[in-house]
């Protein structure tokens, strides 16, 4: 039997930021006029302890089955609502937000009656959409204590010691025969100018002595299957073996790669080299028969065809020239630059004591790029406003770091987003800026964007707590704002559903009728594009579902 | 509502629009006040039933409002309700109502000025185009 509907409905004065601009107390008679609503309560500010407080009694008193607040947007005050509804034992799920702060009394300031007039529409919206809503337990599942982490440089070793010093089981799967990344390539790191090879070494055997870490290298994912908590992971090595994992959060930490020079600035490989080579050239002594060097920094970046400012150039281009000064003061060195990038207190420092140093800077532009010549380098000074000619015996090119061709397969193995240039990115710039908003997946280190090793290790440690998180709770609670097929008999098995969740959340299974879609709760995040494709109507968002939106829609147009 | 006043309902998933929405009020962006937002998670989980419901009730426009294409949270929803709509357009038409009061608008940006502006456009052409004149058949 359908329980009888006792709506209560809080209209929010907000101080003078809703009632201000539009009428709440009319607002607030006007919906006792709405079916199913028993209680109305004006509050000052509802999300304020007493406002707060004036719903539970309400509840209480009033056995209240479901509660409307119109008030700011759901999404700062949905979260402190619902737990008030919980606390007074109506299920938080019987909760609805209705928004006439931000979308109604802020944006018509000045049309107080047409503003009170969509506030009651929004409220007799809100109270249809509450009276079909359905209460709703949180969803709870556990979580394999056993993290992946892909890609074994600077950022992937980091974040497996620091989840395997915390006492969990990692997995880490690099594509290459070794261990360490870019570093390894490097001959010192900026800004302190430490050894590369040997601080990659040290990490890497701190790794391999950890009996917490399995490292699999020559080895790729091949297929990525289950949901947080619970991923089926399965890899390959050079030699065609097929590995299992069971795991229960993963870290990307795949890195990038520099753009190739070819084509760039007469590149040649002898005499015009890019930044990795004279990296090379100085681990291994190989400078001493040059005098002049100049370096062109922007090479390939920020351009029409990539945009970005690859970051780490400007700072590997200044650290390099003080260390060829340092071998050879004798040496003559350029850096043409287009602007520099050396931000911070410890990078400006050793900006000055280049420019001490006696290394010079000259600035070009994007128009008139540089030319190289037969022992010369051409190059418009923007400042000076002239051309000047510089002898060069080494020229080398700084390009940027790009993402890797295999990010796009990857990226869908893992059903996590790419950016416009092919970098990884994450659920939120600022509020979950190393997580996927796929829940249990990480990012960390140049994967994401361009970065020094101290920001990659700064990201690769963070992800390591984020995913840790999962790990030490040993399980996870989702939303319940989920799908659910709630026809079984319409289910036709045809897998179209399966096909298109965008989070591997629905599977086939066999039952006595026959295949039907069966889905993963807690790998669900409730986009709705299953029911919307199910042309039998046997799926559905149950907290979006479509007789809710109608409810809405109907109740908007009907007055 | 005056009569004449055209009846707008915009879609709006909870990402990029909505967050915009929500920062056309904190930036006191002043936009018409005919349209009602209605809040989903996604673009695609919207039918062409959903944007139907609407007119057939005396919608005189619909706006969904979604993420910008390769920013859906949800990897493919907002191509997937492109082709929704492209096909209720054509549905839109038997009924004889014109296929330009219904509109897919992806966001880029989440600041409010852009949402105002988005929406000041759609219901200037709407109000151009008048009421809906036809009753729809389902
Ligand atoms: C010329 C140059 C000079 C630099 N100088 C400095 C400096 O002085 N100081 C400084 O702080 N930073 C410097 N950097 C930046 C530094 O190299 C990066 O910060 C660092 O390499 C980032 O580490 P990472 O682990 O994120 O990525 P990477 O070092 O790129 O490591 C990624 C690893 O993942 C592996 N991988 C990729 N895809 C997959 C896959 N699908 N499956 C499995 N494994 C995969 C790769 O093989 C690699 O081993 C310099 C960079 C360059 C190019
Ligand atoms: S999440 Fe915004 S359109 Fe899919």
């Amino acid at each position: 039997m359908e329980e009888k509907l006792r709506i209560g409905v809080f209209v929010c004065n907000c101080g003078t930021n809703i009632g201000g601009f539009l009428d709440v107390p009319e607002v607030a008679e006007y919906s006792k006029t709405l079916p199913g609503v028993v209680y109305v309560k004006e509050n000052l500010f509802t999300c304020s302890e007493s406002g707060v407080n004036e719903i539970k009694e309400g509840i209480k008193n009033n056995n209240l089955n479901r509660v409307v607040v119109a008030a700011c947007t759901p999404l700062t005050h949905e979260p402190t609502f619902r737990a008030a509804c919980e606390e007074a034992g109506l299920n938080p799920y019987l909760f609805e937000f209705v928004n006439i702060r931000e979308q109604c009394s802020w944006v018509h300031k000045n049309e107080r009656e047409e503003a009170t007039q969509k506030a009651k529409d929004l409220v007799r919206m809100g109270v249809a959409r509450a009276s079909k809503l359905e209460p709703k337990d949180r969803i709870t599942a556990g979580v394999i204590p056993s993290a992946l982490v892909i890609g074994g440089g600077i950022s992937g070793l980091s974040a497996a010691l620091s989840l395997a010093n915390r006492g969990f089981k990692v997995k880490l799967i690099e594509k290459e025969k070794k261990l360490g990344g870019l570093v390894k390539s490097l001959y010192k790191i900026y800004p302190e100018n430490i050894n590369a090879e040997e601080y990659i070494n040290q990490k890497i055997n701190e790794v391999k002595k950890n009996k917490n870490i399995n490292v699999f290298t020559s080895t790729e994912i091949k297929n990525v299957g289950g949901y947080i908590g619970n991923y089926k992971v399965k890899a390959e090595n050079d030699k065609g073996n097929e590995l299992n994992f069971d795991i229960g959060v993963i870290i990307v930490a795949t890195g990038a790669k520099t753009l190739s020079p070819e084509g760039l600035f007469s590149y040649d490989g002898k005499k015009v080299i890019d930044m990795l080579q004279l990296e090379d050239k100085l681990k291994n002594d190989g400078i001493s028969q040059y005098k002049n060097f100049v370096m062109i920094l922007c090479a390939g970046s920020r351009n029409n065809e990539r945009v970005y400012c690859s970051r780490i150039c400007c700072m590997s281009a200044i650290k390099n020239a003080l260390l060829i000064k340092e071998k050879n003061p004798e040496s003559k060195i350029f850096i043409l630059y287009r602007d520099l990038q050396a931000y911070g207190t410890t990078n400006e420092e050793t900006l000055r004591r280049a420019k001490i140093n006696g290394i010079r800077f000259v600035n070009y532009s994007l128009n008139k790029l540089p030319e190289v010549e037969d022992n010369t380098v051409r190059v418009y000074n923007e400042i000076l406003g002239k051309e000047l000619l510089i002898p060069a015996d080494l020229i080398i090119l700084a390009t940027p770091l790009v993402a890797p061709e295999d990010n796009e397969n990857l990226s869908k193995k893992l059903k996590v987003t790419l950016d416009e240039n092919g970098f990884y990115l994450e659920a939120h710039i600022k509020l979950r800026p190393l997580d996927f908003s796929t829940n249990g997946i990480y990012v960390c280190g140049t994967a994401h964007w361009p970065a020094s090793t101290e920001e990659s290790t700064t990201q690769a440690l963070g992800a390591a707590a984020r995913s840790s998180i999962h790990l030490e709770k040993k399980y996870v609670m989702v939303e319940p704002i989920v799908s659910s097929v709630y026809y079984e008999d319409e289910c036709r098995g045809c897998g179209l559903c399966a096909s298109l969740c965008p989070s591997n959340a629905i599977e086939m299974v066999e039952t006595p009728k026959g295949v039907k879609a069966k889905v993963i709760e807690v790998a669900c995040r409730g986009c709705g594009i299953c029911g919307a494709s199910c042309y039998r109507h046997a799926i559905r968002m149950n907290h979006f579902s479509d007789e809710q939106i109608k409810a809405q829609i109907r109740a908007f147009l009907e007055e | 509502m005056n009569k004449k006043d055209p009846e707008i309902i915009i879609f709006a998933c909870e990402w990029t629009p909505y967050i915009g929405a929500d920062n056309a009020g904190v930036e006191m962006q002043q936009y018409s006040p005919f349209v009602r937002i209605i809040r989903v998670i996604c673009t695609g989980q919207i039918t062409p039933s959903n944007i139907l419901t609407a007119f057939k009730n005396g919608a005189d426009g619909v706006m969904i409002a979604g993420c910008e294409e390769g920013d859906c949270h949800y990897i493919v929803g907002n191509e997937k309700c492109i082709k929704v709509v492209e096909e209720t357009k054509q549905l839109l038409k038997f009924s004889g109502i014109e296929p330009e009061r219904l509109e897919i608008k992806l966001f880029t940006e989440v600041d409010g000025s852009t949402f105002a502006s988005i929406v000041n456009k759609f219901v200037m052409k709407i109000r151009k185009m008048g009421k809906v004149q036809t009753e729809v058949s389902s």
